[in-house]
């Protein structure tokens, strides 16, 4: 099954500022893709196409096979966990166990269940204790953590992260890998991070400055130095 | 330096009103109280408070403010913290009306809004929001107003906090002295980025929510099991301050 099917996707911002040019690319069923660029490459756009959130401006696009509308919205949100870069944007309830209980909650989930269903998610990330605080009383990689435990709520079939490793200490860091590790769905993560593209991803998906698609390949394209000189990562 | 006084208030104001709505964690006998029945007791003692101008009934009613004020156990540091700036603020509006009506007016004025807004501080210091906007569903409030109320819950502390941050980031990279003229002309610019960025961060929490499933859909809150004696109790209570109110 194709998971991602994006045919010569463009995306411009209100102002005119192009944020990913003609973009092409397949992702199937269980791939694990890293989108590697540097900053302001348009990793951000692509991932918020990918996840439903954003149309393009021209072209294709299919997730799950499907196009992006209306009556496939709900299917989208149930299916696509996303992660923000910046947790302060991810975070937007009064609690930290509000904030779990939001997707549930939203699609109808019983409180009973809800509650049942995001406890599993609070053990593993260690943040059960966090659950009366206030997420903006958090630290940074609490945040992500709680952020994180949000979006995998429905285990999604594709589990799309911005920068997941961005402004975390080690320990949570190594969690979070821990958990990418064991994760058995499709998974898009940007990042800039070569070391951390080696441990998680079997596809690798390179970006260049002028926000075009660079090259596709395994993981051995991470060799490859002429190409990555050219995307700006070294 | 020139700046500070001014920038040092927004900084305040900023963390002031970021936390304005959140409920503390308190332990309150009140609680006891069922939050549908509290939001009507307290709506009640509110409208006491705003349709008299006699002295005798605002007192009567601040006796009143100051005992819940002790049955409630709220801590006084935060209530404090929100009503402190009230009387200020309500008293600098009615200034005019010194003069066109009369000093008493004003202070008279003054004090019946600061005690309404106390009750509501008091409401909202023990109860959780998400309960405050059930009642309101549950009372058939026409739903644009819940979600209205609910929208600007959220997204005060976003406002704030980026005002904070815009601050914060400002003062970390400022070296000199300026004149008053180029500190006027900084704190336009400022509060244009503010209102841009506050734009921005807002889209982006709208697109979060999306991402997670927003459909509209009010939370399915369990209220506190409803316990007949304590709400028979607190509403005794304000039958006996509405019937005090009327004799006086």
């Amino acid at each position: 099954m194709k998971i991602i099917e994006a045919k010569n996707i463009e995306y411009a911002y209100p102002d005119k500022t192009m944020g990913i040019k003609n973009f092409t690319l397949n992702i199937e069923e269980y791939e694990r893709v890293v989108l590697l660029g540097s900053n302001g490459c348009g990793k951000s756009t692509l991932l918020k196409i990918f996840a439903g959130l954003i149309k393009p401006t021209s072209g294709n696009i299919k997730i799950f096979e499907k196009d992006i509308t209306k009556d496939n919205y709900l299917y989208f949100r149930e299916n696509i966990g996303f992660l923000f870069q910046n947790p302060d944007d991810f975070l937007f309830n009064p609690t930290v166990e509000d904030e779990l209980l939001y997707t549930p909650m939203q699609l109808g989930i019983s409180n009973k269940e809800a509650k049942a269903l995001i406890s599993k998610n609070a053990n593993y990330f260690g943040i059960k204790k966090l659950y009366e605080k206030p997420p903006f009383r958090l630290s940074g990689g609490e945040k992500k953590r709680v952020a994180l435990a949000c979006v995998l709520q429905l285990n999604p079939k594709l589990l799309i992260l911005d920068e997941p490793t961005s402004n975390i200490d080690g320990k949570t860091r190594k969690r979070i890998l821990e958990f990418l590790d064991q994760y058995r769905g499709t998974m898009i993560v940007s990042t800039h991070e070569i070391d951390f593209v080696r441990k998680i991803s079997n596809k690798v998906v390179l970006l260049s400055p002028k926000k075009e698609l660079l090259k596709v390949g395994g993981i051995e394209l991470l060799e490859d130095t002429k190409y990555l000189e050219v995307a700006e990562i070294i | 330096m020139k700046y500070e006084p001014v920038e040092a208030l927004l900084k305040s104001a900023s963390q002031y009103f970021e936390v304005f709505f959140i409920q503390e964690n308190v332990k309150s006998p009140i609680r006891l109280v069922d939050t549908r029945v509290g939001l009507i007791g307290f709506l009640i003692l509110v409208l006491l408070s705003i349709t008299t101008f006699s002295p005798n009934k605002l007192f009567f009613i601040f006796f009143i403010l100051l005992l819940l004020i002790i049955a409630s156990q709220i801590p006084l540091g935060p209530y404090f913290r929100r009503v402190g700036l009230m009387p200020l603020f309500i008293f600098t509006i009615m200034l005019p009306q010194v003069f066109i009506s009369s000093l008493d007016y004003a202070i008279l004025f003054t004090f019946r809004v600061c005690l309404a807004v106390s009750f509501l501080i008091i409401f909202t210091l023990i109860t959780p929001f998400k309960e405050i906007l059930s009642s309101l569903r549950f009372y058939k409030i026409p739903e644009i107003l819940v979600l209205t109320l609910s929208f600007t819950y959220s997204y005060t502390y976003l406002v704030f906090n980026e005002l904070y941050r815009i601050l914060i980031a400002r003062e970390s990279r400022r070296f000199n002295n300026k004149s008053y003229r180029k500190i006027w002309n900084e704190g336009g610019e400022l509060l244009g980025m503010f209102f841009i960025k506050v734009y921005e961060r807002g889209e982006n929490i709208h697109l979060a929510r999306i991402s997670r499933g927003y459909s509209n859909m009010p939370y399915p809150v369990k209220f506190v099991k409803f316990n007949l004696m304590p709400n028979i109790i607190f509403m005794t209570f304000i039958a006996f301050v509405t019937v005090g109110w009327m004799i006086l």
